[in-house]
């Protein structure tokens, strides 16, 4: 059975005024535990509003949100459930840092589930070591660290309550290449090592392409794709019609394709890209 | 060549601890860089490396703790200089909410040159032609907050162009844009580069967003690593991992394949590049 499984979600704002939007309109899709999904749309796409349905920050106007085959929004419980088992890691989530030392601040989250002290310490160092928050930083002001170092303490207060389902809204957003890197490979480890569910939000076409086991690509309130990365970054009309784009090495191989038709489709990543690439230029030359 | 120089920065350090001054770390030390009228300059550096500092150091928000910074030959330390630099030299930063400051685009726009006092009737004329050269004209009577992100961009650099400046610093004015709205505001600064003789300097680690530079510094612990042509600092990517950074995708996948024999062109920067040289060679 599916971990989660969004039925026919409708959600809009400012209902009642000439500003009346739908955000969401009548979205359906399933996901499997330890999955890897991108989500990813163009700005306004609904792709935040999609994420607070998840685990209940925001209920959907019609349709339902099941966890584990249970309605989340069902009575109170419920809500607390997903809550607890979804974790949500906002955009810029560093802004969100609040308390006294880095461990007080990752520690929050735990405390609120109700953990004995053990526990929240364990927690803490655990969420730490897997955000790649040095030990000697936890005991000091998370306003006192680099921009990287707080989005990782940031990152790690989320991680610290085990979620099942771990969802992030452009967590490398304005991170450089070496921070983007070690995040995306953070998070891939807490996958791997957790059975953990990843749902991220990204405008990195490369880093989805590379990474992701499923897509869904979001246009104006509706999913207008969902699917394996082969699925959706074959059509690239459609996507750059969205204000999306594909890959570079897609978009590469693509254009040399309409010249040298034997050039095979499908490309995603530099690595498949340099061996279609080297392939074609070694079969030229056995000519 | 003298007169040709924009912004010069001589010996350039600050440190954000002025009480400790001897012990406290420079978040940029011993600067030295220039822009000439009309130049391109991309700024590339990991995040703390310094180029957010040197964005403020460039229009007198920031004086140098030591050394100098001048614009069009004025001192930026020199208080009685501080309007006129801000004129010449305008900063557009990373994100666009913190920067719209009315509700109603075209008076966002007027906001700088109603500062400086100047005629209505001019303003009027400033205005209009600012967005148009956004692209921004339509949107002139619609609320700033229900732009999109690119879009609040756009009329943040209108707001900068109706100043008529001389120079726009970009930091990091995409990194929190999707790809559409990204292409908007780095094609804005192109054209106002080479159409409208602008000159720019964008700082980034977007490393595609600078295969278009005149020249590119590479920025390292408050330092400047390398300076050089887009073809030269992206044939070095040790040098750019070391410093945290990499090179755009186009640079490495044709690096992979000049590896694997084949023979492409040395000065790929770009994808249309990769793609040209590899017909090339299939054609030969």
């Amino acid at each position: 059975m599916a971990i989660l499984e969004v039925k026919n979600v409708s959600y809009g704002y400012s209902h009642g005024t000439p500003f009346e939007i739908t955000a969401l309109d009548n979205i359906s899709f399933s996901v499997e535990k330890g999955e890897l999904v991108g989500i990813i749309g163009h700005t306004g796409s609904g792709k935040s509003t999609l994420i607070k349905m998840l685990n209940s920050l925001l209920k959907p106007e019609s349709g339902k949100v099941f966890l584990h085959g249970k309605d989340i929004n069902a009575d109170k419980a419920s809500i607390k459930e997903a809550r607890s088992k979804v974790g949500l890691c906002f955009q810029y989530p560093e802004y969100q840092l609040f308390e006294e030392t880095c461990a007080k601040d990752i520690a929050f989250g735990p405390k609120n589930m109700g953990l004995s002290k053990e526990e929240i310490k364990d927690r803490v160092f655990k969420a730490a070591e897997f955000a790649g928050l040095p030990r000697e930083l936890l005991g000091k002001s998370p306003f006192d660290l680099s921009g990287g170092q707080k989005r990782r303490c940031a990152i790690a207060g989320v991680i610290a309550m085990f979620p099942e389902i771990l969802i992030l809204d452009e967590p490398t957003a304005g991170l450089d290449p070496k921070g983007r890197k070690e995040l995306t490979e953070m998070l891939e480890n807490y996958r791997r090592s957790t059975g953990a569910t990843v749902m991220i939000v990204s405008h990195s076409m490369d880093d989805i392409a590379k990474n992701a086991d499923k897509i869904l690509v979001l246009n104006k309130g509706r999913l207008a794709m969902d699917g394996a990365v082969r699925d959706v970054f074959s059509n690239p009309d459609k996507l750059i019609e969205m204000g999306l784009s594909v890959p570079v090495s897609t978009s590469i191989v693509n254009a040399l394709r309409k010249r040298i038709p034997q050039i095979p489709p499908d490309v995603f990543t530099a690595d498949d890209a340099v061996k279609v690439l080297t392939d074609c230029y070694k079969g030229r030359a056995s000519e | 060549m003298k007169d040709n120089k924009l912004i010069e920065f001589q010996n350039v350090s600050y440190t954000y601890d002025e009480e400790n001054e001897a012990s406290s770390e420079f978040a940029v030390s011993d600067i030295s860089l220039t822009v000439c009228k009309g130049e391109f300059v991309v700024i590339l550096g990991h995040n703390g490396s310094g180029k957010s500092t040197l964005a403020k150091l460039s229009n007198s928000i920031f004086v140098p703790t030591s050394g100098k910074v001048y614009v069009n030959g004025m001192d930026t330390a020199d208080e009685k200089n501080e309007f006129a630099i801000r004129e010449k030299v305008g900063v557009v930063f990373q994100n666009p909410d913190n920067q719209i400051v009315a509700s109603i685009v075209e008076e966002d726009v007027a906001f700088g040159p109603e500062n400086l006092g100047i005629a209505p009737k001019i303003i009027r004329e400033r205005v209009d032609s600012a967005l148009k050269a956004v692209g921004m004209e339509e949107y002139r009577f619609h609320e700033t907050h229900r732009l999109s992100g690119g879009q609040k961009q756009r009329v943040a650099i209108a707001g900068m162009i109706a100043m008529l400046p001389e120079c726009i610093v970009f930091d990091e004015p995409t990194a929190m844009l999707d790809p559409k709205g990204r292409r908007e505001v780095l094609e804005t600064a192109r054209k106002l580069n080479s159409q409208d003789g602008i000159s720019v300097v964008l700082i980034t680690h977007f490393m595609e967003e600078a295969v278009f530079a005149d020249r590119i510094y590479v920025m390292d612990k408050g330092k400047i690593l390398a300076e050089g042509t887009p073809s030269e600092i992206f044939s070095d990517e040790k040098l750019l991992l070391s410093a945290g950074l990499d090179v755009p995708e186009a640079v490495r996948i044709a690096a992979r394949l000049r590896k694997n024999g084949v023979p492409l062109r040395e000065d790929i920067l770009t994808e249309e590049d990769l793609i040209d040289s590899f017909i090339e060679v299939m054609n030969s």
